[in-house]
Formats: structure tokens, C-alpha cells, sequence
């Protein structure tokens, strides 16, 4: 033994005493050294399963669904609660140029919402697209409290809207941000009794009177143009530009004869960024006139409303109801870090029954702030806190204000 | 286990003599690398990288009472060549064609015959396709964002002459210009979509992504192609540890000089995307060596670029979340606006927002913090900042040429950024030390060059040298009486002498090491302390 190592070390000393006196030979000897205590690569399992989700695209998946089915969330009134329901989802027909969506949806109160959409988002090197459109809603208890912009908070009641509308809609794209739409359809319309039993049923309080078409149910024909001026840098998340939109829409009631409208839409939206847009005053101001002639009404349920997470923020959804309606929104956006936006907000609005009282005078206000999570400039999730002298509301959306 | 030339300096003292220097110091390249046998290919999830590096700081920290000097640099404090860096620009300056040239062989994909889309870019934002050409060749295609055309793919090339320049390895990038007709599909190709399936891919895959990229009037795609590098690519680096299944990587990554100062390039270039998924490891055969080479990749988040659209304001000025900045905006209500808040960007769309008048490069941030760049030290500011001043106006204004941008303000714009803000960078890190540099032995004396004077940093001043005799195995100093100016005392065969230098009301000190070799006296180290305590 001792033999040995006298013969190892006369045949390697040479080499190590090299080694050790050079630089380089002291960097091979570490790099040995490391050479004979290789492991692989620790990887923790918070790692491993954030790179399975990511390279599997796991989350790709469940949105895409299994072989076109997917679960879908929401996309029910303000008011529904949580819902969820399956979706068949195709975006593959005719080598891409259609889709089909069809799906159904139920909130754990039983409001529920029917779709079948049939799409071709890309005719006319994707200047134009052709959508049909068929949906059945069953809204279970929806708030109202009464016409007008004196009804009282104490004067809530619900009632349950049921329609089912079949609707196409063709949208042209002349010209850069430019945005014409003719749309028609028809709308069958049933109101009863509100599922709600903490508030009283509407048509248990309010008569026809107040509330046109409580009583009796009708059918609509309808048909509408649109016109929408969109330059905002990302609608997602717009922090400069601006998006204009005007809409007109006519309502005859095939039934009854009694509830044929019309309805004219404006909508204004303005951005204003500074500090290299890590700023904005963000300002919207929406009105909705409606016509009814000779005598005619519009129903409650097709009236415009206002209160809610995206007008009137302090007061609760549906507040006020009237024939007009106009909302002013001016907020104050500011950027704290990298996917969550902050917002200051001041909400103003009113709803009247006759073209005499449209002015600025009484209006309702709320105020508050907000918060908005966004990836790639987009908002998926909105924390807003209105106040109003109603109260104080909470909003949790996953969609952005305007 | 720490391998770094500090201890293995410890290493030799105890098993073949204490010494500070050895025979081949300074070593300007490294020894061969060991052959690696087997590598496993890893992959750093992005996601895990951002929450790891906001939450944590991964890595050896160097705290202002724990001083951790780079590792992974010879006795002069350069980085020797190797795997993960050779010296070019800044040691000996490569001429305007090279600098141009960059990494490219040159190989542009051939434009006889078509392009063969056989994949699809699966990594990164921007769109892409993985093309073959007609002489088999194989390339990355990537292409500019409708608004903004020519900024990413400009940004990727002269950001491969920049970084290679500067040391780096990085792959060969080119601009090209083609007809909607030169790419086809191979019928075999599959892809994962973004609904994470797994299919064939068709041509209104195609279509699809050549509709939603940049073309010029006549129709034609512009794009910029890297080759594929050659090897087997193992996954991206970390910057902090060490690769511990590859066994020539021995100095752990928060402490190599080249990736400490990286962070000095990557604020000059606006390179606030620098993380591992950036970078790539290849597994590379050369000369009978089969060894990991580490290499920077993606430049398309540069120069104002965040590849897909215009980079953001405060990209580069602070990270995508930390507590302090975050917590005074929101409790400010946004009145507090930082300072790059109100930096103002000239409307040049192919150049996104780059500037360099809010600029302080000790400011730039990247993405989220990075283990190496927050270990930098002085020594390792001076050091890349130098390679930085190396780069002259000309130099500049010809690599961002490279870019081949059709509008003359995107030139002229980019030019003059960078020239400004190598200024700052230059005024910012040749302060923290004493900027000497470039030791020599000339005619018995010591010469040197000082940075802040041939940049017209500082005014001419005056030098005060000290002179000690040096032992290698001691370390001690021995001041040498009478000895004074740059002219060298006398040094017997196998001697040392050390000289330390100050400079004018400089508060810094360098100490540069002497030998005679076999009768010829050369510089066999340099030290730069950050304060002087001259007696």
C-alpha cells in the first residue's frame, strides 16, 4: 500500500505542484473538484408547477376548453351573484372565418342567460362583420323602485324579467378608427313576480301607471344604426383618445300596440393623460333619450336606468329609473406600479321623465375611489367604493368602467 | 462551495506557498473547460423568476458591511476570455467593420428559393416563426408591431453589435426584407396555439400573424432573423448561484464582474428586459470540448423598444412592483410624480420612448431586482463603465445605422441618446474610483492612462506615487525610501515592487503591482480602493 502511494504521488506530484502554482491550474482544480459533486438543477415545486402551467398552458386550456366546451363565468345582470355555466365555443368553422359560441349560464339564484351566436368577424379583409345573435334571459329579481328621479331607496321592489330576443347585427369598418352598425331583431318579453323575498314583488306596489307594461306582457320588433368614433389608444385601458358613439333605435310593440319608442344614445368618452400617461382624467358623459309618440309609453323595463357599478357608483344597481337618463363621470387615474392603476372618482347623474327637466340642476351624486388590477394595459379586475348619501357601495368587476 | 479566484488564491497559500500573484498572472483567457458529458436541458419559469427575485433576494449579498469583490476577474480586475464573455472593444479596439459585423459569420438566410416556416416562436411576446431556408439553414423570424414599424426588429441587431462589442456572446442577427411569397408552410409543421393545443398549423396561422405585423409601403415584410446557434440549448442562467450540473461554472453568477457589470450596459442601452429568460445556455462541441457557452439573447426590449409596443415611461426607472415607490404613489394619490414621469420623449415611432436627459444610469432598474446587478461594486461600475466611454460618437452613430431606419430622426434621435448617455455613465462611475487604467512598464517607469482626462472629465492633475517592495507570499509592503514619481525602483529577478497612486483632490487610490520576470518588469496586478488611507 505504502508502495503504491509513493508511486502515485512520484507520477502525479509534478502535475498537482503545476497545477497549484498557476492560475489556470488553480481554476482547473476547482472545476475538478466541482466535477466529481454534480446534482442536477434543484428545482422547488413552486417552480415546477408554475413552469407546468406555463408551458402546458394550462390556463390557455381551461379558457379554450376540451374539444370546444369551457366553462364560462358572469355575463348576468348586476344583482345575480356569482354564475357559471358550460359554453360550446368554436372559432374553427369555415377555415377560421366563423365562429359559434353556445351557452348557458345560471347564478346560484337562478337567474340565467341562453346564448347561441353564430359570427363571421372577418369578412371583407376584416373590415366587415356578421353576427346572429339568439338569447333567452331569465333575470329572477331585478331591483326597481319606482319611476322617476324622486323614487325612494325605501321603495325598492323586484321583479323577474324573462326575454328571449333574436337579433343580427352587421358592423362596417370604413375607415381607420370608424364604426358604422345596422342591427335588427326581435324581442319577446314576459315580467312577473320577483324571486326575491326579501323586497316586495314590483307589480305589488307600482301599477301600470307608474310602471308602463307591468301588466301586461308584448313582443318587439326593433331595428337600430350606430355610429362610433373610437380613437382611444387601448379600449382595454384607454389612457389618451377618445371614443364617441351615437345610437338610434326604434321599438314597436307587435302585440299591443301600446309601447312603440324610440331610443337615441349618446355617448362621450374623453382621456386626458399627462406624466407620460402614468396620469389620466379620465371623463364620460352618457345620455339616453327616449320618444314615445301619440300617446304611447316606453315600458319600465326597456327604460333607461342609472345607479350601479358603472354609472352611479354610491347607490345600488337600478336605482332610478325614467324615461331619460344622463350620467357624467369624471375620474382621476393614477398609475402605482405596474398592473394596478388607482382612481378618484366623482359620479353625477339623473334620470327625468319629460325633455323640461333635462338640465343640470338635481342631480344625483356619489363619490369614491377604486382600484384597478390590469395585465398588458388591460383592466381584468375592478375594485370600486362609491359613496353616496345613500350609503356606500362596494363593486367588485372584472371588466373596466369606461 | 465557494470557486473564486480569491480562494483559490487561500487554496494555493496553504498547499503550495501563500503568494498573491502567480507566474501566469494576469490570465486574459481561461484555462480549456472541462468536457461536459451530460447536461439536462432546464427551463426558468418567467413567472417564478419575477415573484422569486420581488418577494426575495436570491443569492450572496454584498451589504455594506460585508464587502464581496467580483470574482471570475484576473489581477487587473478584467474578465479573462471564456464561456460567458472575450474581451474585444474595450481591450483592443476592434475596427469600424468588426464593430458593424457584430457576431454575424456572415450568414442571412439566402433569397434564393423560399423561406420554410417549420415552427412557430414560442418564447417571448412578439410574433414569429422558427424558418428554414434554401440552403438548410435554420432562423428565428420576428417581425415589428403595426405602430411601430422597425423599432424591435432595429432594437434586436444593434443591440446583438452592441453587446457583442461590449464582450458578450450573442447570436447573429440580420434585417431582411421579403414578399408576402417567400415564406410557406411546411405541411408538417405544429404548434402549440394559444389555446394551448397542439395542431398542425395552417396557413391563416399564417396570415394571421402577418396581419397583425408592420410591412412598408410596397407591401414587403420587414423582420429581423437570428440563427440558430449552434449546440444543444440547456436553459436560460440564473443570476445569482451556480450551475450545479455543469462543472466549469465555479464562480457563483451574483459575483462574476461580466454579469455585475452588465447592469452598467444594460442602463446605457435601456435593456430593462435583462432577465434569465434573455439568456441561454448552449451546450456547444469545439476542438474536442464539449462545454456550456452562455449567451444573451433578445434584443428586442431595447431603445425604447418593449418589442410589441412602445416601452413604457417607467420601464428602466423602476420595477414592475417594489414596496417604497409603490406605497408613495398610492398614498400621495399620485400627486408625487417620480422624475422619469416627466421625461419627455420625442414622437419618433420607430424609437419608442428612449431619452437621456432624466437618465442617471446609478438609477435604471430592471424588470425586478437582479442578484448580480445589485451586487455591483465600484471596481465593477469602472470596469464596464470604460467599455462603455471606449465608444466613440462615430461608433455609435454607425452601429445604430445597422438598424436601418428609413426615418433619419430615428438615427439621429438614438445617436444622440446614446452619446449622452455614455457621458453620464462616464461622469457617474469614473467618480466613484480613480480612473486609471491601461498599466504598463515604459522606459523604467510606471504609465498609465487616465480615464477621466482622456474622456475631458476632469482637468490635467497631478500624480503622487508611493512606493513599497512587495512580498508575494507575505503580502506585506515595505515603503522603499527615496523612491518617488512613476520612475520604478530597482527590482531584483523574481522581485516585486507595489506603487500606490493618487491623483489631485481625487478621494480614491490605485495600487498597481510590479514584477521582474526573468529580467523583464511587467504588471502583474492592479487594486483600486474606494477611499484612501495613505498614511
Amino acid at each position: 500500500m505504502r508502495f503504491l502511494c509513493t508511486v502515485f504521488v512520484l507520477l502525479f506530484f509534478p502535475a498537482l505542484a503545476s497545477a497549484q502554482s498557476s492560475r489556470a491550474g488553480q481554476i482547473t482544480n476547482a472545476r475538478r473538484e466541482k466535477a466529481g459533486s454534480l446534482a442536477d438543477e434543484p428545482v422547488n415545486g413552486v417552480e415546477r408547477a408554475l413552469s407546468y402551467l406555463q408551458k402546458e398552458k394550462v390556463l390557455e386550456r381551461i379558457t379554450a376548453g376540451i374539444s370546444g366546451f369551457r366553462l364560462n363565468f358572469g355575463g348576468l345582470a348586476t344583482g345575480s351573484g356569482f354564475a357559471l355555466g358550460p359554453e360550446y365555443y368554436r372559432r374553427d368553422w369555415a377555415k377560421g372565418n366563423v365562429e359559434f359560441r353556445g351557452s348557458a349560464r345560471s347564478s346560484f339564484s337562478a337567474w340565467q342567460l341562453y346564448a347561441l351566436e353564430l359570427k363571421a368577424p372577418k369578412l371583407a379583409s376584416n373590415r366587415v362583420s356578421l353576427g346572429l345573435l339568439a338569447e333567452h334571459r331569465i333575470f329572477a329579481g331585478l331591483n326597481y323602485y319606482g319611476p322617476g328621479p324622486d323614487s325612494s331607496k325605501t321603495g325598492r321592489s323586484n321583479f323577474r324579467l324573462e326575454d328571449t330576443s333574436y337579433n343580427a347585427t352587421l358592423v362596417w369598418r370604413p375607415v381607420g378608427p370608424l364604426r358604422l352598425e345596422g342591427a335588427g331583431g326581435y324581442l319577446e318579453v314576459n315580467v312577473g313576480p320577483g324571486a326575491d323575498e326579501r323586497f316586495v314583488s314590483a307589480e305589488r306596489v307600482y301599477n301600470a301607471r307608474q310602471a308602463a307594461g307591468i301588466d301586461r306582457q308584448t313582443d318587439f320588433l326593433r331595428g337600430g344604426i350606430m355610429a362610433q368614433l373610437d380613437w382611444r389608444d387601448n379600449p382595454a385601458g384607454p389612457r389618451r383618445g377618445g371614443n364617441y358613439l351615437v345610437k338610434l333605435t326604434g321599438y314597436s310593440d307587435r302585440r299591443l300596440g301600446l309601447h312603440d319608442f324610440r331610443r337615441v344614445d349618446f355617448e362621450l368618452q374623453q382621456y386626458i393623460s399627462f406624466f407620460n400617461k402614468r396620469r389620466v382624467i379620465a371623463l364620460r358623459a352618457r345620455n339616453t333619450i327616449t320618444d314615445a309618440a301619440g300617446g304611447k309609453r316606453v315600458p319600465f323595463y326597456l327604460q333607461p336606468t342609472i345607479g350601479g357599478s358603472d354609472d352611479l357608483r354610491g347607490f345600488r344597481p337600478f336605482r332610478f329609473y325614467d324615461d331619460n337618463a344622463m350620467v357624467l363621470n369624471a375620474e382621476y387615474r393614477w398609475e402605482s406600479f405596474t398592473g394596478l392603476d388607482m382612481a378618484l372618482f366623482v359620479d353625477a347623474g339623473k334620470v327625468t321623465s319629460g325633455r323640461g327637466r333635462w338640465n343640470l340642476r338635481d342631480l344625483e351624486a356619489s363619490a369614491g375611489f377604486g382600484f384597478r388590477f390590469n395585465v398588458n394595459n388591460g383592466v381584468f379586475l375592478r375594485l370600486d367604493f362609491g359613496f353616496s348619501h345613500e350609503g356606500f357601495q362596494a363593486w367588485v368587476k372584472f371588466n373596466n368602467v369606461f | 462551495m465557494t470557486f473564486a479566484l480569491p480562494l483559490l488564491i487561500a487554496v494555493a497559500a496553504t498547499s503550495a506557498g501563500a503568494q498573491k500573484f502567480y507566474d501566469d498572472d494576469p490570465l486574459w483567457r481561461e484555462p480549456p473547460p472541462l468536457r461536459v458529458e451530460t447536461l439536462r436541458s432546464r427551463k426558468v419559469s418567467d413567472y417564478y423568476d419575477f415573484f422569486h427575485h420581488t418577494l426575495a433576494t436570491p443569492g450572496e449579498k454584498n451589504t455594506p458591511g460585508r464587502r464581496i469583490p467580483a470574482r471570475g476577474v484576473n489581477t487587473l480586475g478584467e474578465v479573462p476570455d471564456g464561456a460567458w464573455y472575450v474581451n474585444r472593444h474595450g481591450r483592443n479596439r476592434m475596427a469600424l467593420a468588426d464593430l458593424l459585423r457584430g457576431p454575424d459569420q456572415p450568414l442571412p438566410p439566402s433569397v434564393e428559393g423560399e423561406w420554410r416556416i417549420v415552427g412557430a416562436k414560442t418564447q417571448g411576446v412578439t410574433p414569429g416563426f422558427t424558418i428554414v431556408d434554401s440552403r438548410g439553414s435554420r432562423y428565428l423570424l420576428k417581425f415589428d408591431p403595426p405602430f411601430h414599424s422597425e423599432m424591435a426588429t432595429a432594437a434586436d441587431v444593434i443591440g446583438s453589435r452592441f453587446f457583442h462589442a461590449l464582450g458578450y456572446h450573442v447570436p447573429e442577427y440580420y434585417i431582411v426584407r421579403f414578399p408576402p411569397d417567400r415564406l410557406s408552410l411546411d405541411p408538417k409543421t405544429t404548434f402549440i396555439d394559444r389555446f394551448g393545443k397542439k395542431r398542425l398549423m395552417t396557413s391563416k396561422d399564417v396570415s394571421d400573424v402577418m396581419h397583425s405585423v408592420a410591412r412598408d409601403e410596397s407591401g414587403n415584410f420587414r423582420g429581423a432573423v437570428s440563427l440558430f446557434l449552434s449546440g444543444r440549448p440547456v436553459g436560460e442562467r440564473r443570476f445569482y448561484g451556480v450551475r450545479r450540473d455543469d462543472p466549469n461554472d465555479i464562480v457563483p453568477h451574483e459575483h462574476r464582474r461580466d454579469l455585475r457589470g452588465l447592469f452598467v450596459f444594460c442602463a446605457w442601452l435601456g435593456h430593462d428586459d435583462s432577465r434569465s429568460i434573455n439568456s441561454l445556455d448552449m451546450l456547444v462541441d469545439e476542438e474536442n470540448l464539449r462545454y456550456v457557452r452562455h449567451y444573451l439573447i433578445d434584443f428586442g426590449s431595447i431603445l425604447g423598444s418593449a418589442s410589441t409596443k412602445a416601452n413604457s415611461a417607467r420601464s428602466g426607472n423602476e420595477h414592475l412592483f417594489s414596496w417604497k415607490p409603490a406605497l408613495k404613489e398610492i398614498f400621495t394619490l399620485g400627486i408625487w410624480a417620480p422624475a422619469w414621469a416627466r421625461a419627455e420623449f420625442p414622437d419618433i415611432p420607430s424609437v419608442g420612448r428612449f431619452e437621456w436627459e432624466r437618465f442617471d444610469p446609478e438609477k435604471f432598474k430592471p424588470e425586478y431586482p437582479n442578484p448580480a446587478f445589485l451586487n455591483r461594486l465600484p471596481e465593477d461600475n469602472f470596469w464596464a463603465a470604460k467599455q462603455v466611454m471606449r465608444f466613440t460618437d462615430e461608433e455609435i452613430a454607425a452601429i445604430v445605422r445597422t438598424g436601418q431606419y428609413s426615418d433619419p430622426r430615428a438615427v439621429e434621435w438614438l445617436t444622440r441618446c446614446l452619446i449622452e448617455r455614455r457621458n453620464k455613465i462616464g461622469r457617474t462611475y469614473f467618480n466613484q474610483i480613480l480612473p486609471l487604467d491601461r498599466f504598463e512598464v515604459k522606459d523604467g517607469a510606471v504609465v498609465f492612462e487616465d480615464l477621466a482626462l482622456t474622456h475631458r472629465l476632469a482637468p490635467p492633475r497631478q500624480y503622487r506615487f508611493r512606493w513599497y517592495g512587495f512580498d508575494n507570499q507575505t503580502e506585506r509592503k515595505t515603503p522603499i525610501a527615496g523612491a518617488a514619481g512613476a520612475r520604478i525602483p530597482d527590482l531584483v529577478p523574481g522581485g516585486f515592487v507595489a506603487a500606490e497612486i493618487e491623483a489631485g483632490q481625487n478621494p480614491h487610490r490605485v495600487t498597481v503591482y510590479l514584477r521582474n520576470q526573468a529580467g523583464v518588469v511587467s504588471v502583474a496586478g492592479v487594486e483600486r480602493s474606494e477611499s484612501r488611507t495613505m498614511p
